[in-house]
């Protein structure tokens, strides 16, 4: 099972104040659906407004990419800049 | 930096940019310079209302009007799909990008755009405005950002509901959304300090004060295809919004980046360019728009104003055991302040185990927030390298001291989750412990501050071509609109790969038909980005060229190597051959293939975080609250300067910048909610004869996940300067100053206050 961390913010909008989640997948798309399915809402949202933090580096826009159970898995805001 | 032997031979070296002459010597070619047959002059009719309703617009009249080919409206304008789309600084919603490119119903901010016309003269267009008539029904207005948080406030959108909380409240507001972040337990945290500081601070909305103003040239064919020329950070970024607000397919826009003087994030998003489509599409002719220095002011985004609440605790030993934050952000007249990120950085410098950052994103009856260098972390690190200051006098540590033993390194978790890889946090205080600027005394009336500053960086989609020319020198194509001499570095970079002359090399910032998508050049992430797709596209010529090789020579391509810019045999198993160089095989070209050449489309990930921490010193004249700049170091960790010189303008760019939001800078309105200072000459941002030198140390602690090391530069370095010129001031006058700008009359009052 994979550990998916989530801003207090964002654990108290979809997961009852859950800050980590744990669900079964090996790819950030299956971590999205398993996510989707269990926190109606949470998946989108990812998908549409969040970047994913995979081992501390910071992926705007992960799909296929490798996770397993030793992974450090962060939900965060999209980062842009000036 | 130490200018030691290098393991490279051009990256790293301070070689003559590729657009310098073009530059000095007038012939480059900004957004305002193209010409074209038949060209129109358009101008935009702006409101005058922060909050209005719009009634009704009569354009018969401008439509008459001798020499007027071309007058549109909203009505003129698709109604836009309310989907989110990644901008410069956060996603935005389609339609409010429609909203602010010209209003449909309502005005939210004084110089939004309600109409615009092409004419045969600026002259005439100009009268055509005049002839314009807008009923409107003035509403109340809001433009602070606690006052707008306020429930009688007047509401800017009724359908608007505070996102990020649970349930989704019953009552609209002009609370967009609610951020927050927190690890481990701050309120413990706090029982465990000895020392716990806690103030309110404000900021004032200050403008990226880019020189070039907007400007655009657009031809729209009756074919439907469309011509689009422009100062901008991102031309792919305005085929995009161009699609997204026109319905045109993307195919039939091409957009060309011109020369761009000057963007700061506030070029990441479009204003005149839909409306120079339409205009030019409903007269049949290309139509230039140029805003003028007040409609800058007036009608493009500053950065937020803010409100923030920021509290720190440590133990006598001077570790920082918890923080505490609560930003306001305003975010203009539509939903998108920087306060995520602001809030993801605010205490990212230091190793904190306790930290709980919420954060609000709030509208007003001003223009819509666009990016500026660090979105939101100036803000929010200048309340925390504030009271970090405190803290350390409190605890009677030197504050370089307190910060390198609170700094943030490899394996810290910053505040928002990720732990960190390799950084250079505290490499860059103990070079600002070392400077002799540190040790020099002061005199009368003369104070010393310090911060630190944090930033992301990021990566994103980036694309290169290199094409190998006949005579052996080398083509390089890619599509980064260069602000701050990337041009350079990408020559630098496709010179180091490939082993040839960079004098040899063309940089070329192509357009959008001419290369795959790029992100826009912003979050400091081109040098980075682009140049990493650089680097594989000459890898690609390297291997093609290895190939050429292995075919002259009738071996294996497995036999060839690629080394300082030559082919050679691997080992002396492969044969004696002479090597072949890039020129040698470049002439060769046409017998074994064709053309030679080299592509790379990535979208890049693994950009290194960027920290900086700069010093100041001041000295104020307490008789007339002015503040003279008497000194100014920046240390920032770069990675690796793949160009020291541009680097080292960032560093000072950056800083002046900061060091205009913290002394001088700020929009001020009237009590109509008009901006009542739009020009340099009452907006005043720093010009060279108000700062001294600043000097620039450049720590290079490479980023693993780059080929050559680079970190993005850009942004680290406008973070600092808000909080070194205030503690600086408070060191000077021993009154700490919670609001920017510290205008003289502010410090008059507060040295007043003490004595």
């Amino acid at each position: 099972m994979v550990r998916v961390c989530l801003s207090s913010g964002t654990a108290q909008q979809y997961t009852n104040g859950l800050t980590e989640i744990k669900v079964d997948a090996s790819d950030v798309r299956q971590m999205v659906r398993a996510l989707e399915a269990k926190y109606p809402g949470l998946g989108d949202e990812i998908q549409t407004t969040m970047s994913v933090a995979i081992d501390g580096t910071i992926l705007p826009d992960p799909f296929l990419e490798e996770i397993s159970d030793s992974s450090e898995i962060y939900i965060l805001p999209k980062i842009g800049g000036g | 930096m130490n200018e030691q032997p290098s393991q490279f031979k051009w990256v790293g070296t301070r070689v003559i940019r590729p657009d310098g002459v073009d530059k000095v010597t007038g012939r480059a070619m900004y957004g305002a310079d193209l010409t074209m047959p038949g060209m129109l002059q358009g101008k935009v009719l702006r409101s005058p209302h922060a909050h209005a309703k719009i009634k009704s617009i009569d354009i018969s009249k401008a439509e008459s009007l001798d020499g007027v080919k071309a007058v549109i409206t909203a009505h003129d304008m698709p109604v836009a799909d309310p989907k989110p789309v990644a901008a410069g600084e956060a996603m935005i919603n389609m339609r409010d990008l429609s909203d602010n490119v010209i209003a449909r119903h309502k005005v939210l901010y004084e110089g939004q755009t309600v109409a615009a016309v092409a004419a045969k003269t600026t002259e005439i267009a100009e009268k055509a405005l005049a002839l314009i008539e807008v009923d409107y029904e003035v509403l109340p207005h809001v433009i602070d950002v606690l006052e707008a948080m306020k429930e009688d406030a007047p509401l800017l959108h009724d359908d608007m509901f505070t996102g990020g909380i649970k349930p989704k409240p019953e009552k609209p507001s002009n609370v967009a959304n609610r951020v927050e972040f927190s690890l481990g337990d701050a309120e413990a945290g706090f029982a465990d300090a000895d020392v716990v500081i806690e103030k309110n601070f404000t900021t004032a909305p200050v403008h990226q004060g880019y020189i070039e103003p907007h400007a655009v040239v657009a031809d729209a064919n009756p074919d439907g295809k469309v011509d689009i020329w422009c100062s901008s950070q991102g031309h792919f970024m305005v085929r995009t919004f161009i699609s997204g607000l026109l319905k045109i397919d993307m195919s039939k826009i091409k957009v060309t980046a011109a020369e761009i003087g000057g963007g700061f994030g506030g070029k990441t998003t479009v204003y005149l360019e839909p409306l120079a489509v339409m205009l030019s599409g409903k007269a049949s002719r290309p139509v230039r728009m140029v805003m003028n220095r007040e409609e800058v002011f007036r009608a493009s985004g500053p950065t937020s104003g803010a409100a923030l609440t920021v509290k720190m605790g440590a133990t006598k030993d001077g570790r920082i055991v918890a923080g505490d934050a609560t930003l306001y952000f305003q975010a203009g007249a539509w939903p998108g302040s920087p306060v995520g990120p602001a809030a993801m950085t605010a205490f990212a410098p230091y190793d904190i185990a306790n930290v709980k950052v919420v954060g609000y994103d709030v509208v007003s009856n001003r223009q819509k927030v666009v990016a500026y260098r660090a979105p939101g972390a100036p803000i929010s690190e200048y309340g925390v390298e504030s009271i970090v200051d405190e803290i350390a006098a409190k605890l009677g540590i030197d504050p370089l001291e307190f910060r390198a033993k609170n700094a943030a390194k490899e394996g810290t978790r910053a505040a928002y989750g990720v732990k960190f890889g390799a950084i250079g946090m505290l490499e860059t205080v103990e070079a600002a412990q070392g400077t002799e600027h540190y040790k020099t005394p002061l005199g009368p009336n003369q104070g010393r501050g310090v911060a630190s500053g944090f930033w992301f960086n990021i990566g994103g989609e980036s694309c290169a071509g290199i094409r190998i020319n006949e005579d052996g020198t080398v083509s390089l194509t890619e599509g980064s609109p260069d602000i701050g001499g990337s041009r350079a570095s990408m020559a630098l970079m496709a010179a180091e790969t490939l082993g040839v002359d960079y004098y040899k090399v063309k940089p070329s910032v192509v357009d959008t038909d001419a290369t795959g998508y790029h992100f826009v050049t912003g979050g400091s992430r081109v040098t980075f980005a682009t140049g990493m797709a650089v680097v594989n596209a000459a890898k690609s010529a390297i291997d093609e060229l290895r190939a050429r090789a292995a075919k002259v020579w009738e071996v294996d391509v497995d036999g060839v190597i690629w080394e300082d810019g030559h082919a050679k045999p691997a080992s002396s198993n492969v044969g004696d051959f002479d090597p072949l160089s890039l020129a040698d095989l470049a002439a060769l070209a046409n017998k074994t293939g064709g053309p030679i050449s080299g592509h790379a489309d990535i979208n890049a990930k693994g950009a290194g975080p960027g920290f900086g921490t700069h010093i100041c010193d001041v000295e104020v004249d307490p008789e007339t609250g002015y503040v003279t700049v008497l000194r100014y170091t920046a240390v920032q960790d770069v990675g690796r300067a793949i160009h020291p010189s541009y680097v080292e303008g960032q560093m000072q760019g950056g800083a002046a910048q900061g060091i205009g939001w913290a002394l001088n800078e700020e929009y001020i309105f009237d009590d109509k909610g008009r901006m009542e200072n739009p020009g340099f000459l009452d907006y005043r941002v720093p010009v060279a004869s108000d700062l001294p030198m600043i000097d620039t140390i450049m720590v290079e602690v490479p980023n693993p996940t780059h080929p050559f090391g680079v970190r993005g530069v850009g942004e680290v370095p406008i973070i600092p300067p808000l909080a070194a010129v205030s503690n600086a001031v408070a060191a000077a006058t021993g009154v700490r100053f919670n609001a920017l700008p510290l205008s003289p009359p502010a410090i008059v009052a507060g040295i007043s206050g003490k004595e």
